[in-house]
């Protein structure tokens, strides 16, 4: 159990004044847990839940290291997703206590609540205190966080929601996601069916983007459409390697697709229209995790959704806390349509070990 | 079939294990860096400490371009910025610029020339190779 508290522990991890465009001290930290949890998990070798999906999976995600330009970015985007799935095996490993698991959301809510508190109100030096994120961030981490409280009596989980709703309100796909969640585990009476419907469709939300004609027009400027135009593009031709890019190339990729979703469409474009579509660099996600994942890992994307549903489809009891940890995990894939939490270091280590702890209470006694 | 899965798990273990050593190592360094650049501004030492970084590779390729005046030293820093980011729009504009500056009048053109055909909307390359077109050179 002490992984999942020390990767619930990760958002509060900075170094003050260190800003590296993406949490460095957040990612040294994951990687370092990454390492111990994977050595752990070998302890057990009869308890590797998903053992031949997870080794297909991590044997694509490598095989792109031959053809990167950018060895590093691909190490460290790896190791992310690497820390993710030791995690996920160290917890799943043994059945637990639901006791102990209930103890851990509480935790999980604390910390959230302690980031917002430090966030806003630390000193105002912001260059200080920069590192510990956006706003944004942390309604995202809220969405993530508030489901757990599901498992709780009500009054509990009234009091978290009063608590945490504040900063899910700074972003839109945080209260989507939030919304979806407290629909599912609270409105209907078939919570177990409805969860796993649920769970389906957020499979398959951050798919949308990929079938939706996002039409670019020359006169005003959408950096998100735009974005996602261009991921498009980006994305058919990195299936023509089918393992993708690369995992951490999609920065290094994307200046060379940066308008070809406006080439591609032949877009009259005036000269003052293009002076609205700035530079191509510094984009380092598309905003949706189908394409990041497309565009890095390949037909590695349909491997993790395999895993994912798995995951979902284990749980056979209707049971609160079960539909609390689907709950949080539900919420974070529909984040990911609109975002990229399972590369943010620390979400992506939240993410694994809650789907470790609902594997782990969901195995049959 | 019991072995089998246990060498597949230690297989598998140990290869993540190893991409995360190797991913940490490479996560502390550039944290370093970005440490001492935020302490002391000393982008030389960052640059020499994490020099897989490409935006603190182009940092310094400014400060040798611009304070320096050390074109040499901005062709090799920039070009091996190029070699882990090759459509790194700036580095290359910036590249061309040392080599314009060196002599080398073509290999500046088909540097400005390889930006705009894969992103025609670069105003600073399209301006270089217009002014080279006139036949002016950028100053040192």
């Amino acid at each position: 159990m002490i992984f999942a508290y020390l990767a619930w522990l990760s958002p509060l991890v900075f170094i003050p004044g260190v800003f590296d465009a993406f949490s460095g001290p957040k990612r040294i930290y994951v990687l370092l847990l990454g390492i111990a949890a994977s050595v752990c998990a070998t302890r057990d070798f009869k308890a590797f839940p998903l053992l031949y999906p997870i080794a297909l999976y991590v044997l694509v995600a490598v095989i792109p290291g031959v053809w990167v330009s950018d060895p590093y970015l691909f190490i460290e985007r790896l190791g992310i997703d690497f820390a993710g799935i030791s995690l996920f095996w160290v917890l799943a490993s043994k059945q637990r206590d639901e006791k102990e698991v209930e103890t851990l959301c509480l935790f999980a809510l604390i910390i959230v609540a302690a980031c917002y508190l430090v966030r806003h109100f630390a000193p105002p030096v912001e260059s200080l205190f920069y590192p510990m994120g956006n706003p944004k961030y942390f309604a995202l981490m809220a969405a993530q966080a508030l489901p757990l409280g599901i498992g709780f009596p009500p009054l509990l989980f009234f009091f978290s929601t009063a608590v945490l709703v504040v900063f899910i309100s700074e972003s839109k796909a945080a209260l989507l996601a939030t919304g979806v969640t407290v629909f599912l585990s609270l409105i209907s009476p078939w919570k177990l069916g409805l969860m796993k419907a649920g769970a389906v469709l957020a499979l398959l939300i951050p798919l949308a983007v990929l079938f939706s004609p996002l039409r670019l027009t020359g006169d005003k400027y959408d950096p998100r459409r735009a974005t996602w135009a261009n991921s498009k593009v980006m994305a058919v031709d990195a299936m023509k390697y089918v393992a993708g890019f690369g995992s951490g190339q999609f920065q290094v990729w994307y200046p060379a697709y940066a308008n070809r979703a406006m080439r591609e469409t032949e877009i009259l474009l005036t000269l003052e229209s293009r002076k609205v579509y700035p530079d191509g660099l510094g984009i380092g996600h598309p905003h949706n995790e189908a394409l990041n994942q497309i565009i890095e890992t390949g037909i590695g994307y349909l491997i993790l959704l395999f895993i994912l549903a798995r995951i979902f489809f284990h749980v056979q009891v209707n049971n609160s806390l079960q539909i609390a940890l689907a709950g949080s995990l539900i919420s974070t894939l529909v984040l990911s349509a609109f975002w990229f939490p399972l590369s943010h270091p620390s979400m992506a280590i939240t993410f694994w070990s809650t789907a470790g702890l609902l594997w782990s209470v969901s195995e049959k006694r | 079939m019991e072995r089998v899965r246990k060498a597949i798990a230690v297989t598998i273990c140990a290869l993540m294990a190893t991409v995360l050593l190797a991913g940490s190592l490479v996560a502390i360094e550039r944290v370093h860096a970005y440490w001492v650049l935020s302490r002391s501004n000393d982008i030389d030492r960052a640059a020499a400490i994490a020099p897989f970084d490409t935006r603190l590779l182009f940092i310094r390729s400014l400060k040798e371009l611009y304070w320096k005046k050390d074109c040499a030293k901005v062709i090799e820093t920039l070009e091996r910025a190029l070699e882990l980011q090759p459509h790194y729009w700036d580095a290359m504009n910036n590249l061309a610029i040392c080599y314009a500056i060196e002599g080398g009048l073509n290999d500046a053109k088909k540097k400005w020339e390889q930006i705009l055909e894969e992103w025609p909307f670069y105003e600073r390359a399209e301006g270089n190779l217009r002014e080279m077109k006139k036949g002016l050179r950028p100053n040192r």
